[in-house]
């Protein structure tokens, strides 16, 4: 045996842990694996537990820890297990799993889905107090020079500011009745730059990418991450908002605690596509907003419409397609109350005529190239609502 | 007749990975059926049931096209024997060129896409840059008398189409492989060859499959919106993803030839400790270089008939090496490229690279890079974007730079960049060879497998796991 050994040691420390692998893989389906999906190509028989350990399950780990995380996984819902907390290393969670650290990236879209990728969230927690309480700053800098932006998208939204310069003009006499009546359609304005001041951007990496490529990470403070989704916006313990004292980083609810803003922005759902359904995912969409809203009393509250994909993925992915988006975009307008809360769609100015985002704008189908984030920023411009 | 949606199902293989040595389906399931298939099997039946399973494998991953490897078995085998058996030098030229005529044919037809009845599929069929090589190579090798025809077309059939070399090469000769068809298996060639394949898949998974994260990355953002230091770091990341994914690949081909008892050419020798292009290429695809050198170079006169017919040779084995590559643009201009430098050298530069050490690595750690991207961006006018970015002096910035980006990258790639720089170097091997009985190097190994296997449970299993926007 010794002998043996010494002739093919790899061979055999290999083949001994292959085993070891595979009894604990297929003693664990039964308790701690038993809600770790089954594999949908070939998987060798040691899969379970190494999927396991990616999900934080370890084969020491009690079956009550692997349970309730998978439990949690599942995703109908605002995910608050119990037994979440009673379980020691079950912190990593959710999180860590949609997001992979280590993603190949060369064949699937989830480029992006890289650690430490998201986080872009306020440097300036701190030093933002300089506007909080004053919900409706913004409302002053409604300025005539934002026709230079509006020049920039006219190439793809000419009906867009046409419309806009009809209603702009009776803004400053007929302002308060957009406020008062719910039923009438909102009167959006545009505005420049300066309108971010106050203003908040809540999103995954698409809003990642408005931060780092958007020019306006100067003005407008971003709670975003990759992967981010909206089960677990509000109390997701990962870096999301840096801040500068001792305790490092807090969660989106913590800051929304802190600091006031004059306008939110959220985009989130395309994570969310392969979890629950249009229903679950509008219900928990509202609870956020209801969360929100009275944290942010004062707040516009904008709702963008879940971002298109391009054509190529639109025709060949099962989940991630745009008939799926708008199935989950429809409960979002229900959402909106066109007093506080506004449904901004902006699929209008970044897709072409097929509805699919624009394929000259985008690689991977999914995320705008660096040099389009501009139409999406001044598409927000131009659809500013502005508070007396 | 059977239905290989039945074999398929009775094996639960999903086709397109048992010829892609780097998946599940592959480790787990068809090398061990294979090893010891060829194991149990008396040694007169090894050839014969190395190429039967050859043949199924390659049934599974490409179905529609396995007439076309009976065809070219069939007009390669017969055409090598009729040069073998006539006397007559322009008969037997004429069977060679009719040879080189049908197999390079059949490889232009495919790559220009010009069968309709391929049309619709768009990418070649697998493995067939290899296997024509192949043939040709075993035609020429006949007709210069270095090998004598082959009469079993079975034997041929298994030098042709094994299914270690089938997708991706190593390039083999028939001389070195008909003298291999005896079983040869033991377990220090199986540990041997386990041993090149764990280096290989962690070359592939660990290294290419995540550096290459980088160059998606910078695809998403767009060319015209890097800054300089990022479009660097970009053309650095392809350079190492490409080294260690093809690198690993043929490793891993070697190891599994090895654990069937043959011993398969090394195609890579640390191309990237190189200090000219001229070494570069005699290290880098090692059997590909000797197939155009000894097939195309030689043959032309090589650099025996003067200066200038010396470089009208190279440029054709550089154009000839472009087109192989693939059928873009980008790819004579890259064999153009590599043709100046290389004529440059030959003329003048190899002789001042010799003597200057440290400028000849920096010569090659920065025109490696720039000969790569040529190679990796098939539109020309985004390829010309990207050297506005590398060469910031070209042109001015379109687009959206975000200045900051090579920070955040160099963060969060730092540590793969030092791996990638210390792997693409000699050192390693030579110390495991100096210890290669240590128990630690098993150990190392064995971990590094499971890390490996760990990376691709998660990649493959999972669809929601990996997509996150």
């Amino acid at each position: 045996m010794k002998k043996l050994f010494q002739r093919c040691p790899v061979f055999l420390l290999i083949l001994i842990t292959f085993v070891l692998f595979g009894g604990i893989s297929v003693r664990g389906e039964q308790s701690v694996y038993r809600n770790i999906p089954a594999a949908t190509g070939y998987a060798p028989v040691c899969a379970p537990m190494f999927k396991g350990i990616h999900e934080g399950i370890y084969p020491w780990s009690s079956v009550d820890c692997g349970l309730a995380k998978r439990e949690n996984e599942s995703g109908a819902g605002l995910l608050k297990a119990a037994a979440v907390s009673a379980c020691d290393d079950c912190d990593s969670l959710r999180a860590d799993m949609v997001l992979d650290h280590e993603s190949p990236g060369a064949d699937s879209v989830s480029g992006n889905g890289v650690d430490g990728f998201g986080s872009v969230s306020g440097n300036r927690v701190d030093g933002f107090g300089s506007v909080s309480g004053n919900g409706v700053g913004g409302s002053g800098s409604v300025s005539e020079n934002s026709a230079d932006g509006l020049g920039n998208v006219s190439g793809n939204d000419g009906k867009e500011s046409d419309s806009l310069s009809g209603p702009s003009e009776n803004v400053s006499g007929g302002q308060n009745n957009v406020l008062d009546s719910v039923t009438e359609a909102p009167v959006f304005r545009s505005v420049g730059e300066d309108y971010f001041d106050d203003a908040l951007f809540i999103g995954d990496s698409r809003t990642v990418g408005l931060f780092e490529y958007g020019r306006i990470e100067d003005r407008a403070q971003f709670y975003a991450q990759t992967s981010l989704m909206i089960y677990e916006v509000m109390e997701n313990p990962k870096a999301i908002v840096e801040t500068d004292d001792e305790r490092g980083s807090i969660t989106v609810e913590e800051a929304l605690s802190e600091h006031q803003f004059g306008k939110i922005y959220i985009m989130l759902g395309l994570n969310e596509m392969g979890f629950g359904t249009p229903e679950s995912f509008g219900k928990a969409y509202g609870a956020v907003i209801n969360r929100i809203r009275q944290l942010q009393p004062d707040a516009v509250i904008y709702i963008q419409s879940i971002m298109h994909v391009a054509d190529e993925k639109n025709r060949t992915d099962p989940v991630y397609n745009n008939t799926n988006i708008d199935l989950r975009n429809q409960p979002l307008k229900q959402l909106a109350d066109n007093q506080n809360i506004f449904y901004l769609d902006v699929n209008e100015v970044l897709c072409d005529e097929t509805g699919c985002l624009n394929s000259e704008w985008t690689f991977d189908q999914v995320h705008l190239k660096a040099a389009y984030y501009q139409i999406w920023k001044e598409f927000l411009l131009n659809h500013a609502i502005v508070r007396q | 007749m059977i239905d290989r949606n039945d074999v398929i199902a009775v094996f639960s293989l999903p086709n397109q990975n048992v010829l892609v040595f780097h998946s599940l389906e592959f480790i787990f399931r068809i090398l061990p059926i294979c090893l010891l298939l060829c194991a149990l099997m008396p040694g007169t039946g090894f050839s014969g049931i190395l190429l039967l399973g050859s043949l199924l494998l390659y049934w599974m991953a490409e179905p529609s096209l396995i007439w076309l490897l009976l065809a070219v078995l069939f007009v390669n085998y017969m055409l090598a024997w009729w040069i073998g058996c006539c006397e007559r030098k322009g008969l037997r030229r004429f069977f060679l060129a009719l040879s080189v005529l049908c197999d390079f044919g059949l490889l232009f037809g495919f790559k220009c896409a010009a069968f309709p009845f391929w049309k619709e599929n768009g990418a070649m069929p697998l493995g067939i840059s290899f296997y024509i090589f192949r043939a040709v190579s075993y035609v020429a090798d006949v007709y210069t008398g270095q090998s004598s025809p082959e009469l079993s077309p079975f034997k041929l059939a298994v030098y042709l189409y094994m299914f270690p070399v089938m997708a991706s090469g190593p390039i083999t000769r028939y001389g070195q492989i008909s003298v291999q068809l005896e079983k040869n298996m033991s377990l220090s060639n199986l540990e041997k060859g386990l041993r090149l394949f764990i280096t290989g898949l962690a070359s592939k998974v660990l290294i290419a499959d995540r550096i290459g994260i980088l160059w998606h990355e910078i695809q998403v953002i767009g060319f015209e919106s890097i800054s300089t230091p990022l479009a660097w770091m970009g053309a650095f990341a392809y350079t190492l993803m490409l080294y260690f994914d093809f690198s690993g690949y043929s490793l891993m081909a070697v190891g599994v030839g090895r654990m069937l008892g043959l011993t398969l050419p090394e195609n890579f020798h640390y191309p990237y400790a190189a200090r000219s292009f001229t070494q570069f290429w005699r290290r880098w695809h090692i059997t590909l270089g000797a197939w155009f050198r000894d097939y195309v170079y030689i043959p032309l006169g090589g650099s025996r008939k003067g200066r200038a017919r010396t470089c009208l040779n190279l440029l054709a084995v550089w154009l000839f090496t472009g087109i192989w590559h693939g059928n873009g643009w980008n790819y004579l201009l890259w064999g153009l490229l590599l043709w100046l430098l290389l004529t440059a050298e030959k003329l003048f530069l190899s002789r001042w690279l010799e003597k200057h050490r440290i400028l000849s690595r920096l010569y090659m750690l920065i025109l490696v890079p720039v000969t790569w991207i040529v190679f990796a961006i098939t539109d020309l006018k985004e390829l010309a974007v990207y050297f506005t970015r590398l060469f910031p002096i070209f042109g001015v910035a379109q687009g959206t730079v975000n200045g900051g980006d090579y920070i955040k990258y160099g963060k969060m790639f730092w540590l793969l960049f030092l791996f990638g720089w210390l792997f693409s170097q000699p050192w390693m091997e030579r110390w495991y060879q100096r210890t290669k009985q240590n128990l630690l190097w098993s150990v190392s190994l064995l971990v590094v497998f499971w890390i490996c296997i760990y990376y691709l449970v998660n990649t493959a299993s999972n669809p929601f796991l990996y997509f996150s926007f």
